[in-house]
């Protein structure tokens, strides 16, 4: 298990330093600093997505679900679509990266807070029925969103393809700040409730039966969920499917549960997945592919050699 | 004591529980039998706390269980679930320590190492102590889900069908095991069991539920009688004594005796 942290944490350091300094000397200290602004805007993004995806995973009990599922991507692109059509592609809420960002962030976590509602109200309500409804409302955004977009200006339509697909282009130092800032606070938030996670992996009788208030732990862990991912969401754009790669390949080289483990293997992981892609994105591909398409191509590649090798059995 | 008054319990429309009043003694083992859909497990996950009593009062030491703090109730009363089956990789030992956590909160001292040894040694496991749980048949799954209920050292012991999946030699060692705690560490266990001469062999008490009524509570030996048995199950009963073993025979089915 120790080694394999080192391993992998290893090859961190050396995508990381890979990306900074390829093809750079020190005196293009502009270049440099672009870079480290990117690589903090994934440092921020890796780890939102793991955390919200194996703790979600753990809430569920179910080792393929994202919390992209409640439909945050579709609801941001839905977002996006009609700034465009109500303000107009020169307006300071479309045009300004930090408006828009916030704009988004705080959207996305009232929209999370009313799909919760009805979950922390109604102690009856089972976790499922609302990610049934997150499913369907996910839908309903996507169809909206296709509706809306044929009544945009084609020249403005450019835009809106540019925000379905996740990039590093749309953020800046201050977003990062703020970015940064939120999910500080989360984490701060979460923090407390940390020792309680392994707990939940055994159900809620056996939490509660060991004394932990499994409804409260679980309603506090949605709710950061929600903000990590509207977060990393109105950072970068829809990347959170990202977060079933990062899992999947974590609970195969982890023998371990407890959330101390799997959370630090993972946000290796996810680094490296990230990183590597937005690399691979600058030196190969010219800027010419989104990091969201490219991460998903590593994953989907991996997935088929899990699934031959499991039919092969 | 657990003290038990006027204790219903809806689901939907049907009522489950139909006003239960029953005093649970302490220091005894306690087994809780009846026909499907009696109310059984119900009962349990109420005094277990796992579902909000509603009407009527359940009380623990004199004290309304309601008014507990749950990280203090864990310390009273654990309860072992009917249907047991976690997709993790948790190793044995791992799982029985969490038996420790309403008192070491995730830090185990050595105190709580010694009680978890002690349990995997009790219950033997000590062969499967480094197994991962999911790769566990269902009677061995069973029994560390048990050494887990046990390693939390409470006075009231709660257990639903815990000899599910369990073959005779385990059945057996788990009741003795049980029976032992009461006799020298003076534990109430409270056990629903579907095999009557299990009940029959190893109980104090005999508690009879049937549709959701409290058909009886009685000494075994007063309990273990066709007629009591016959009218609870709506089967006949031949009872045979052989030494110090009882055993009931309802192979037959109904009235050909």
């Amino acid at each position: 298990m120790r080694n394999k942290f080192i391993i992998l944490y290893s090859i961190v350091c050396f995508v990381i330093i890979l990306f900074l300094v390829h093809g750079v000397s020190f005196n293009h200290s502009f270049i440099i600093f672009g870079r480290l602004q990117r690589l903090c805007a994934l440092l921020l993004t890796a780890a939102a997505i793991t955390y919200a995806t194996l703790v979600f995973q753990s809430i569920t009990t179910n080792k393929i679900l994202t919390p992209s599922l409640m439909g945050y991507e579709h609801f941001y692109l839905l977002i996006q679509v009609v700034l465009l059509l109500l303000c107009g592609a020169n307006s300071i809420l479309i045009a300004s990266k930090t408006f828009n960002f916030l704009l988004a962030a705080v959207l996305m976590i009232l929209y999370s807070a009313l799909l919760y509602r009805g979950f922390f109200k109604n102690r009856n309500k089972k976790l499922y029925f609302i990610l049934l409804i997150g499913l369907v409302l996910s839908i309903f955004f996507h169809s909206t969103t296709q509706f809306l977009q044929m009544r945009i200006d084609p020249n403005e339509y450019a835009y809106v393809q540019q925000a379905m697909f996740s990039s590093l282009g749309r953020t800046s130092v201050a977003t990062l700040f703020m970015a940064f800032a939120l999910m500080l606070f989360t984490f701060i938030g979460l923090w407390r409730y940390f020792k309680y996670l392994d707990l939940i992996n055994l159900g809620r009788n056996y939490a509660r039966g060991l004394g932990v208030n499994y409804d409260r732990v679980v309603r506090w862990q949605l709710a950061g969920i929600s903000i990590l991912v509207s977060v990393s969401t109105a950072l970068i754009g829809p990347i959170t499917f990202v977060g079933i790669f990062v899992s999947g390949i974590t609970y195969r080289l982890v023998t371990k549960a407890s959330h101390r483990t799997t959370i630090s293997f993972g946000f290796g992981v996810a680094l490296i997945l990230l990183i590597s892609a937005q690399f691979l994105i600058e030196r190969l591909f010219n800027y010419k592919q989104s990091l969201g398409v490219l991460v998903n191509l590593f994953g989907g590649v991996y997935f088929m050699f899990l699934l031959f090798k499991f039919l092969r059995k | 004591m657990i003290e038990i008054s006027s204790l219903h319990k809806k689901i939907g429309y049907k009522t489950i529980l139909k006003g239960i009043n029953l005093k649970i003694p302490e220091g005894k083992l306690i087994c809780l039998i009846g026909p499907n859909g009696a109310g059984k497990s119900s009962l349990l996950s109420l005094i277990a706390q796992l579902e909000k009593v509603e009407k009527g009062v359940i009380e623990l030491d004199n004290r309304d269980i309601r008014s507990y703090r749950l990280a203090e109730f864990s310390m009273k009363l654990a309860y072992l679930q009917q249907h047991n089956h976690l997709d993790l990789k948790l190793t044995v030992a791992e799982l029985v320590a969490y038996g420790r956590f309403p008192y070491s909160k995730g830090r185990l001292t050595a105190n709580d190492h010694q009680i978890i040894e002690q349990t995997i040694g009790e219950l033997n496991l000590k062969s499967l102590r480094n197994s991962f749980i999911d790769e566990l048949s269902g009677g061995e799954r069973q029994r560390v889900f048990l050494a887990m209920i046990l390693a939390q050292d409470t006075p009231y012991i709660l257990l639903d069908e815990p000899l599910n999946n369990l073959d005779m030699k385990h059945a057996v060692e788990i009741m003795q095991h049980c029976k032992n705690l009461v006799c020298t560490q003076g534990k109430t266990i409270l056990i629903v069991v579907h095999d009557i001469n299990f009940a029959a062999n190893y109980a104090d008490y005999i508690v009879g539920m049937k549709d959701g009524n409290l058909a009886f509570m009685l000494p075994t030996s007063q309990a273990i009688q066709a007629d009591v048995l016959g009218k609870l199950f709506n089967i006949d009963f031949q009872i045979i004594t052989s030494g110090v073993t009882v055993m009931c025979n309802y192979y037959f089915g109904k009235s050909r005796l």
